[in-house]
């Protein structure tokens, strides 16, 4: 805030207030009216599986299965969630940021914001027992990998097994 | 001697020792890109070897259970059997995910390494008469390779392949007149039913497999019969093959490199995680996670439903819908042409009017090699827009801004290579002509074998006109 | 090159062949053992690579440097057969195939034959699958279904804020692919999309079809600000007030509304079914 360019994606810059100011500044705020507390990510405690079927069916398909983000229409995004704290987590949900849909009060039990909330911590550091997880990002990287790394290193295998200038070498 | 014994043996039942003889002593011409088609190959022997691993865990099929396995997120969660078993083999079964993986990434090196024999056999020119056959069988193996990696990677019964498999519904019931009736019956009903998967398991562990094998067989053996192209260079004729023997030489060249494809195989599949179903989670028909591609191979018809505008055929209450011209047409045309090219070529250039063992330098063919740089390039256009999403979330980009390039890069990039193309073989073919007279080296050991069948020593090759 | 040099590179190969050949022992010993105490997939895969390379790395040196290289060479027979070759396979040939011109009668008889039973062999493919009939024009949706959420719970009027979206089925078909729909709140005032739909939208409540029409794919995406759908395949991309006009990407035909309700507790039920099908075209779609 403010947003100089509404017509874009908004982008996050640094607060020019300290943590103090702005907790003065909500509670100033709050005290003009109604509206929905910062939600309390701990209680009711979320649940992990319910958090994977709730975010897989609601979420995904903006934020991408393993919470790497997607392009939305003329150049926005929903954005990676790597990088969220649970309460803005919560807080996005609750509200519905920029072209986020609004999942309030009605949608969402508060068990289950904290549920979701929950598997988003997770997909932070998922297992990834297979390996290096290639940004989880899916079949592209995979493919290039397949063809650059593993046919590639089959081709350069091919030629040191039969380098061509052995066919213009006489033998002895 | 105990060889000798065993070697008796089976001649005395079978009278193989002629025929052994002949096909011990054959000669295979020595280039490295000959051995793209056995990298191929050995992908197949290594998906079969993982692949019968994998059929003794996986169990196809929608009926709904409830996981209970170590991979916690999704315990408690019901899910289809197919799905459930996929988990136990990654996560319950003791080596069970590295086989899973190496299956996989051998699946797509698989399809890659037939894609660059193709394009070897292409632009040096080998599908010539009289190797139309084997060329036509070829195009079938890599049909057949790529339906064997869908239905392969929609066994799981994930949420990526079911998307992909709804996808695949809706193209098949595009068609006109008999689309609705065929995806009803392949499916066995609406989707996405019960049946589909358990019917893309029998297709994908029998009757694919078998009928690769079979083709294959026929592809080596018509190999074995016309034998191996080669290119110009010395002692190399149109009437001769100059190279190692089968035995020993190239059996254990090819030995070795069965051994390396395998090595890069099972590499990758314990280093590199593939397609981890649990991310994805179990499939949902009314759920989809955004930046959903199929595998690499499929990636150009998904950039064809893509960029496709949206138009289509509508008259008389009947309409061609607008995956028909981009998931059939396109696809139809592709295939047709790479059948037909052979034949095309042939009557354009009147080549077909007598054998061809000689292999072309792409350079000395500058319209073939254009037309076979512009084609790739069409349809590496195609590839990168089926990634279009994730192009615009990586770089920031919108997604509807890179459609649009794409669309028109569409045909303009593939123009402009073919151009390109063209020049520079003009150019190489200028700065280097073809190899010289095919000469025998002097003094030279030559095993010569006649067309009688006996070998003979010579010092001095014979000059055959 | 000279028989020293020759024997120096036999022995240096022959050397490298059983490093090799050693390497691959000791990497089948650690799989074994890796396997015994519980397996790890990276060193698995690992140990795998190293062992079957080293028996590539065998291989390949004894075919380099301890084998004949040749080259060989070897005749091209003419691939078509001699004139008389082709002159016997003629005659032989025409033993039956001559015997078989004359008999016409007899060839056209075992064409009936075996058309009819290649014919009756295929019927059994009709099996594999019911009648299509009505079902692509119909979903679970009739008047009064209760719209649920996909936990089961049902929908009220105060269940979305405006600018809120979720995805909902018919009470009692959770799950059903073609029955998936998208409820948004655009409003709290009843929301007109086009002429005709007056009472569709009630308290700003719109359902459409989460059955993408271009290849079936849920569209799952509620861009709140732009107040459009966009469908994460192939970005079909659709207006929600125009009632889901597509407006970019392949997709041909809104998605279709359905008509909604609120009933006495201020639940959320339908009008109906949808007014036509839903999903990806077909030949049929339009009759």
């Amino acid at each position: 805030m403010p947003n100089t360019a509404p017509d874009r994606q908004s982008v996050t810059k640094r607060s020019p207030y300290t943590r103090a100011e702005i907790d003065d500044l909500v509670a100033y705020v709050a005290s003009l009216g109604p509206g929905p507390p910062i939600p309390d990510v701990h209680n009711p405690p979320g649940d992990l599986q319910e958090g994977g079927e709730l975010y897989l069916d609601n979420c995904a398909a903006c934020h991408s299965a393993a919470g790497n983000g997607g392009a939305l229409s003329v150049g926005r995004d929903a954005p990676t969630l790597h990088g969220a704290t649970p309460v803005e987590v919560a807080e996005a949900v609750r509200t519905g940021p920029g072209n986020m849909p609004v999942f309030g009060r009605g949608t969402f039990t508060s068990q289950q914001v904290n549920s979701i909330v929950r598997y988003v911590e997770y997909l932070k550091k998922p297992q990834d027992p297979g390996g290096l997880s290639l940004g989880l990002v899916g079949p592209i990287t995979e493919g290039l990998v397949a063809i650059l790394v593993g046919l590639g290193a089959l081709m350069l295998i091919t030629r040191w097994i039969e380098p061509p200038a052995m066919r213009e070498e006489p033998p002895e | 001697m105990i060889v000798r014994r065993i070697v008796r043996w089976f001649d005395e039942r079978l009278g193989a020792a002629r025929f052994v003889r002949t096909a011990l002593n054959k000669v295979f011409p020595d280039h490295w890109s000959f051995m793209l088609g056995e990298l191929a190959l050995y992908s197949f022997v290594i998906l079969i070897l993982t692949g019968v691993y994998l059929t003794f865990f996986f169990t196809p099929g929608t009926k709904e259970v409830v996981y209970n396995g170590s991979y916690a997120p999704l315990k408690g969660v019901s899910m289809s059997q197919a799905y459930e078993s996929v988990l136990r083999i990654s996560f319950d079964v003791r080596a069970g995910l590295v086989m899973r993986q190496i299956h996989h990434w051998a699946a797509l090196i698989f399809v890659g390494s037939i894609i660059a024999h193709l394009m070897r056999i292409f632009f040096t020119g080998a599908f010539r008469r009289p190797r139309e056959l084997n060329w036509m069988i070829g195009v079938t193996l890599l049909l057949l390779a790529i339906a064997n990696g869908f239905t392969g990677y929609s066994l799981p019964d994930d949420q990526l392949s079911g998307t992909g498999l709804r996808i695949m519904y809706s193209v098949v019931i595009s068609v006109p007149v008999v689309g609705v009736w065929s995806a009803f019956l392949v499916f066995g009903g609406e989707f996405p039913g019960n049946e589909v998967l358990t019917r893309f398991f029998v297709i994908h562990i029998l009757i694919v497999p078998a009928a690769i094998a079979i083709l294959l067989s026929a592809h080596l053996a018509i190999l074995v019969r016309q034998k191996h192209t080669q290119f110009r260079g010395p002692a190399r004729k149109e009437r001769n093959v100059v190279g190692a023997r089968l035995w020993p030489t190239f059996t254990a060249k090819t030995l070795g490199l069965f051994f390396f494809v395998f090595a890069v195989c099972a590499l990758l599949g314990g280093l590199a995680q593939i397609n981890p179903v649990w991310i994805w989670g179990p499939f949902q028909p009314a759920a989809v996670s955004a930046g959903s591609q199929p595998d690499w191979y499929v990636g150009w018809l998904e950039g064809s439903l893509r960029l496709l505008p949206g138009w289509e055929l509508r008259a008389f209450g009947h309409e061609v819908p607008n995956p028909f011209f981009s998931g059939v047409l396109l696809p139809g045309i592709t295939f047709m042409l790479l059948y037909a090219w052979p034949f095309l070529e042939g009557r354009f250039t009147k080549e077909n009017r007598e054998e061809h063992h000689l292999l072309d330098r792409p350079r000395d063919r500058p319209v073939r090699t254009a037309i076979g740089v512009g084609a790739l390039a069409f349809y590496a256009v195609l590839f990168v827009a089926g990634g279009n999403d994730v192009l615009a979330s990586r770089f920031n980009v919108s997604v509807n801004l890179i459609t649009n390039i794409l669309r028109v890069s569409l045909f303009v990039v593939p123009a402009a290579a073919a151009f390109f193309t063209y020049r520079l073989c003009k150019e190489l073919a200028a700065r280097s002509p073809t190899a010289g007279e095919p000469e025998a080296p002097a003094g030279a050991e030559l095993v010569v074998r006649s067309p009688e069948g006996g070998y003979v020593d010579v010092e001095e090759p014979a000059r055959t006109p | 090159m000279n028989d020293e040099v020759q024997e120096r590179q036999e022995k240096k190969a022959t050397s490298r062949t059983a490093l090799a050949f050693g390497i691959t022992a000791l990497a089948s010993i650690g799989l074994a053992v890796t396997y015994w105490f519980g397996g790890q997939e990276q060193i698995e895969g690992s140990l795998l690579a190293v062992a079957l390379g080293g028996l590539g790395f065998g291989f390949v040196q004894v075919a380099k440097h301890l084998l004949p290289q040749g080259p060989y060479v070897e005749d091209r027979e003419a691939l078509p057969s001699s004139d008389e070759d082709e002159a016997a396979f003629a005659a032989d040939f025409e033993q039956g195939e001559g015997w078989l011109s004359r008999r016409g009668f007899l060839l056209k008889m075992l064409g009936l034959a075996g058309g009819a039973i290649g014919i009756a062999a295929l019927f059994p493919i009709r099996s594999l699958g019911p009648n299509p009939g009505q079902s692509l024009f119909r979903t679970k949706w009739r008047r009064g279904s209760l719209v649920v959420d996909e936990q089961g719970e049902p929908v009220a009027v105060d269940t979305l804020d405006v600018g809120g979206a979720l995805t909902v089925f018919p009470e009692g078909h959770l799950e059903v692919e073609d029955s998936q729909t998208i409820l948004i709140r655009l409003s709290r005032e009843d929301v007109v999309t086009r002429p005709g739909r007056e009472l569709w939208g009630p308290e700003g409540y719109v359902g459409f079809s989460k059955v993408c029409t271009h290849a079936g794919c849920p569209v799952g995406l509620y861009q709140q600000q732009f107040k459009k759908l966009l469908c994460p395949c192939h970005q079909s991309t659709f207006s929600v007030p125009d009632g889901a006009q597509p407006t970019f990407g392949p997709a041909t035909r809104s998605l279709p509304q359905l008509p909604l309700m609120v009933d006495d507790e201020g639940m959320l039920r339908a009008r109906s079914d949808y007014t036509e099908p839903v999903g990806p075209g077909f030949w049929d779609r339009g009759t």
